[in-house]
């Protein structure tokens, strides 16, 4: 299968699910071993690839786990409902790998956040016209756009290779920029939205609800700003240099 | 919306390019002091700039049949980001090798291609940019400097404002107007190749803040050029501008400005030994401007391709300004709660960068501007 087309179905997967019983399903569907090689009868998807299913959980908050199930199947093939990566496959370097995950679900997350209030602002009328009109509403969409853009570019730059061994340098500059970014999205989405925003039923909170969820394990901002600048003081260089070794 | 920026890596024949590099910086700039490397991107060496042209690192991406080193700008990318990790000065040939001389080869006559952007190569021909006007600031379409097509040639009146090195260029592109008047907007600019040398064309400087005399202010007092001194077509003076607009916009240079401070930080901080907070700080730093690479290096590809991303391309100037602006404060306020003496060469870079660091986001467009530029690319507007 291509991976475009591997991409298609996942979405289509996600968005036919029964929300409040998911499991049998995904289990049938075969997705859940992706990651897993191909003598044990996965698809040895590697990061690479697999980042872009990572973005698109992330959007669809509302049925939690599949990719972190994907991941602890390296570990422990009858895993369901995995919800902590760290945790279920141990080890030396299993935050940095549950981080960089986490890393790529909250860039999801914010992708569609971003489309969202988008959408909203411009169908959203007030004095006359939508308020995506406004300038101040304009400059803050702008600044989401540059948020998630950052974010999302730090998160793929940790997918790469196998997932075992992200690289906790990168996991950290992901974990760390995507947190960094989490703040300013979900505060300007909710301010664009107003008081609809606020209700249970609008959808948005799903999405930033999870966003500040994820923010909060596998360490956060200041736990992976540490870790990676003892990393860098450890050695001679210059930024760019470090940035270059990262 | 505005296109996804996806990971890119450097090809290793581009990439092979750093260690030559490095080894011609190291020589170059082996006594040079902390604060004049804080200059870098202002700092102009016509001497510096010729030797780097020497070794065919001016005008790297131009086509060789013009004297160029007809490289990707992947190579590019890696010269500029070398430069300005080093804190090398680049003004001199800054603006002539990213702006003038593609926009030359763009829409200049054969003429002024032959002759120039060999020049231009050499380092031998420095441009300047003559855009802004006393009046004229964002509102670049309201430019009311005149030119006026007699028999002898062009004849020029007005004046420019806050030209970087404008006194040192040999070279200005004007925008002017040709015809009409400065409420027909964007109808009726053209865009003129000015010899500095010209009678009627005088440069006065202007001090900055950090008391450099990098500005300055050119007026022309019925400047006469030739008549082949029109760039492109009469009247299309708008559309190219944005074009070279685009050229100065998409480049990776927005996100080194503070190279000097930050590393001359992180010495200060290995000397000492660093705490969890300094740690922290350093941590915040690197993921930050790992990330601004990594989405440079997106855009890079895309002029590679041969296109203009300058939707994305404002995305990452603005991120970056934005990053880059920070680092004086937040280096600021770590040095204050230190109670170990402050090496005097990290404070004098401290101090340039807080002087200089509000300018990042007004040169080559205001924040407020850019931020149009991408409300524009999400077809907001
Ligand atoms: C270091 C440096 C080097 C420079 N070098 C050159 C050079 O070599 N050649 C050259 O031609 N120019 C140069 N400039 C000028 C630069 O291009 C202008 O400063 C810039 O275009 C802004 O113009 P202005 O300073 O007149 O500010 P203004 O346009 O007057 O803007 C003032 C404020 O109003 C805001 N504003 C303006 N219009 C709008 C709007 N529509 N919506 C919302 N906010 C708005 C701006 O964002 C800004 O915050 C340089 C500037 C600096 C700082």
């Amino acid at each position: 299968m291509s991976d475009d087309l591997i991409l298609e179905q996942f979405v289509r997967l996600l968005d036919t699910l029964p929300v409040a019983a998911p499991w049998p399903a995904l289990e049938e569907s075969g997705f859940l071993d992706l990651l897993r090689s191909e003598d044990d009868g996965g698809a040895g998807l590697n990061l690479e690839d697999f980042f872009p299913l990572v973005l698109a959980a992330g959007a669809r908050p509302q049925i939690n786990g599949v990719v972190q199930t994907m991941v602890a199947r390296l570990k422990n093939p009858d895993t369901t409902a995995a919800a902590d990566i760290e945790a279920a496959l141990g080890g030396n370097n299993a935050r940095a790998v549950a981080a960089a995950i986490t890393a790529g679900l909250m860039a999801g997350a914010m992708e569609q956040i971003l489309a969202t209030t988008v959408e909203y602002a411009s169908t959203r009328k007030q004095f006359g016209r939508e308020i995506s009109k406004f300038q101040a509403i304009q400059h803050n969409l702008a600044i989401m756009a540059e948020e998630v853009t950052a974010a999302r570019m730090a998160a793929q730059a940790a997918f790469v290779g196998s997932p075992r061994e992200v690289s906790p340098q990168r996991a950290a500059a992901a974990k760390l920029r995507a947190g960094q970014a989490a703040e300013i999205v979900a505060a300007h989405a909710h301010a664009i939205h107003g008081a609809i925003g606020m209700t249970q039923e609008f959808h948005l909170h799903h999405l930033t609800g999870a966003l500040h969820q994820w923010r909060l394990v596998h360490g956060g901002e200041s736990y992976w700003a540490r870790e990676l600048g003892r990393w860098a003081l450890a050695r001679p260089d210059g930024l760019v240099t470090l940035a270059r070794a990262l | 919306m505005l296109d996804t920026m996806e990971l890119t890596a450097i090809p290793p024949e581009d990439e092979a390019l750093r260690e030559p590099i490095r080894a011609f910086l190291a020589e170059q700039l082996k006594s040079m002091s902390t604060e004049r490397k804080a200059r870098s991107w202002m700092g102009f060496d016509a001497d510096f700039s010729k030797a780097l042209a020497a070794k065919g690192w001016v005008g790297i991406t131009l086509p060789k049949e013009y004297g160029g080193g007809g490289r990707s700008h992947f190579a590019r990318f890696v010269l500029v980001e070398e430069l300005l990790a080093a804190g090398a000065p680049v003004a001199g040939h800054w603006v002539s090798e990213r702006q003038s001389a593609p926009l030359l080869l763009k829409f200049g006559n054969e003429q002024q291609r032959r002759k120039i952007v060999p020049e231009v190569c050499r380092g031998e021909a420095f441009f300047c940019i003559g855009m802004s006007e006393p009046d004229s600031g964002s509102d670049l379409a309201s430019v009311r400097t005149r030119a006026d097509l007699t028999p002898e040639g062009w004849r020029v009146n007005g004046s420019k404002i806050w030209t970087t090195h404008g006194r040192r260029a040999h070279y200005m592109i004007a925008l002017v107007r040709t015809s009409g008047t400065p409420e027909d907007r964007n109808k009726g600019l053209s865009q003129l190749l000015i010899d500095m040398r010209t009678p009627g064309v005088t440069a006065r400087p202007i001090r900055d803040v950090s008391g450099d005399e990098h500005f300055s202010e050119v007026h022309f007092d019925n400047a006469l050029l030739p008549a082949d001194a029109l760039i492109g077509q009469e009247g299309q003076g708008w559309a190219q501008v944005n074009a070279e607009l685009a050229f100065e916009r998409s480049g990776p240079e927005r996100i080194y400005s503070c190279m000097a401070l930050i590393d001359a930080w992180l010495d200060f901080i290995r000397a000492k030994g660093p705490t969890d907070a300094e740690a922290e700080l350093a941590g915040r730093l690197l993921a930050n401007v790992s990330a601004l690479r990594n989405l440079s290096l997106a855009v890079t590809a895309r002029l590679a391709r041969g296109e203009s991303p300058v939707n994305e391309a404002s995305v990452v100037k603005e991120l970056g300004t934005t990053w880059e602006q920070s680092i004086p404060g937040m280096i600021t306020d770590h040095l204050a709660s230190v109670e170990v003496p402050v090496p005097g060469e990290l404070l004098a870079a401290l101090q340039y960068a807080a002087a200089m660091s509000p300018s990042y986001s007004l040169r080559g467009g205001t924040r407020e501007i850019l931020r149009g530029i991408i409300a524009r690319g999400m077809g907001l507007r």
